[in-house]
């Protein structure tokens, strides 16, 4: 875990430089790619449900790097994963249904409420405490959006899955 | 019970100092905000930059091969523009004699020159249609310079100015009103004023266009100064398509900014623009 959470704090802050700096030119039709949700998400899904250090940890890091790329106050992001962390964890907690299974139709309908939830969360912080932000939901760029993003996480998911199966057999 | 009792009530204060450090911890960050993001994007900068036009490089590279089909349409395009422009350049060449005849005479201070400061982007938030670039406070970027590139295209304008960096909120931004002067090919009928409105997502919508002027696709716009933020005269994109409802009071346009990302390397902040 000591070793675990500094790699997970570098992650965080490389793929905010990706997504900030390399990403920004793949925009689909305005529709742009969140790296550091994306990890925040696999990490959440694939912890332990009773465990909650990482997800706590995760929140806070992504939170910061969101913040530190974006204008927000610090805090607001870190407030919203944090609600998103707990509210999957008790989803998960329902859906799951024995140890080490991770079904990819919950990792995508999740992942797609997941996404909404924080974007609404980010759309009401907008309007309540910062004013430079886009806030456009209820618009076909917006499914594009998650539709994009969808396509990383799945690909982190198995990606991740190998992984741990990897750690699993050694 | 005497003992569960007494676990919930260690608990819950030790719950409440988590929050209250916490609150203090996140005051202390806001605090010093800029500070921090100065610092991040100081010592990240160099493979900040590098990704930014790795980035733009290779979409340029894929942008090929998805463009290939339409390179003979394009060149077809090309070849029409081209003697379009050249036709132009010869009337052009005429009004310039003329131009510089009459400036001479009525001595005007619009074509004076505003001091530039160069500044190259290292990033882009999409979520906000903003850039950020490598000159800040110490180069004396205040809030809201107008931001250039060479081709007198306007991007925006600075929103926070860090110690060595600023963030320069795009035209295409939620927030950004600009007004505008479409520029029509005859200069006898009276100019057409409207404005700009970002629309997010890089895109653009120009409004508040009376219905009973003309405006078409194609139209050049460029800024107007009304509102007093940017000098007149910058290019900001042309129309692509028009929007005209009888029921509404006026008409709107879709636009196509000049301003694109992938073109985008170094800029420009017109550091002493101030409204005569």
């Amino acid at each position: 875990m000591l070793i675990r959470l500094p790699v997970i704090f570098l992650l965080f802050g490389l793929l905010g430089i990706f997504q900030t700096g390399f990403f920004t030119h793949f925009n689909i039709m305005g529709a742009s790619l969140n790296l550091i949700f994306i990890l925040f998400y696999i990490i959440v899904f694939f912890e332990n449900s009773k465990k909650y250090i990482q997800g706590i940890f995760s929140a806070f890091t992504a939170g910061f790097f969101l913040d530190i790329f974006s204008s927000f106050y610090f805090g607001t992001s870190f407030i919203c994963l944090l609600i998103i962390a707990f509210i999957l964890k008790h989803m998960l907690e329902l859906l799951r249904k024995k140890k080490g299974e991770y079904p990819i139709t919950y990792f995508i309908s999740l992942f797609v409420l997941s996404f909404i939830i924080y974007n609404l969360f980010l759309a009401i912080s907008v309007y309540l405490l910062n004013s430079h932000m886009k806030v456009s939901l209820l618009n076909w760029i917006f499914v594009i959006e998650i539709a994009y993003n969808l396509l990383f996480a799945v690909f982190g998911f198995y990606i991740y899955k190998k992984f741990k199966l990897y750690k699993i057999e050694e | 019970m005497n003992v569960f009792l007494n676990k919930r009530n260690t608990i819950l204060p030790k719950i409440l100092i988590g929050i209250l450090i916490f609150l203090i911890f996140i005051a202390i960050l806001n605090l010093f905000q800029k500070q921090f993001n100065n610092f991040f994007y100081s010592i990240s900068n160099p493979l900040y930059k590098a990704l930014f036009r790795a980035g733009a490089n290779t979409s340029g590279f894929l942008g090929l091969f998805l463009e290939a089909n339409n390179l003979a349409r394009i060149n077809n395009e090309l070849i029409l523009k081209n003697q379009e422009l050249l036709d132009e350049i010869s009337f052009l060449q005429n009004a310039k004699i003329e131009n510089q005849a009459l400036r001479e005479v009525i001595a005007t201070q619009q074509d004076k020159e505003f001091k530039l400061v160069l500044a190259n982007v290292i990033g882009a938030d999409n979520y906000q249609d903003s850039i950020l670039i490598d000159k800040g406070s110490e180069n004396g970027i205040s809030e809201n310079m107008p931001v250039i590139n060479s081709q007198n295209v306007l991007f925006g304008k600075i929103f926070k100015v860090y110690k060595n960096f600023s963030k320069v909120m795009l035209i295409s931004n939620q927030n950004s009103v600009l007004d505008i002067k479409i520029q029509k090919d005859d200069t006898i009928s009276a100019p057409i004023y409207g404005v700009l409105r970002g629309e997010g997502n890089f895109t653009a919508i120009l409004d508040m266009v009376p219905l009973d002027r003309e405006i078409k696709n194609n139209d050049m716009l460029i800024t107007s100064s009304l509102e007093g933020n940017f000098p007149r005269g910058l290019l900001i994109g042309k129309i692509i398509e028009v929007n005209k409802d009888d029921l509404k009071p006026f008409q709107t346009a879709k636009v196509g900014l000049f301003s694109s990302l992938k073109q985008i390397d170094k800029l420009f902040i017109i550091s002493d623009y101030k409204l005569e």
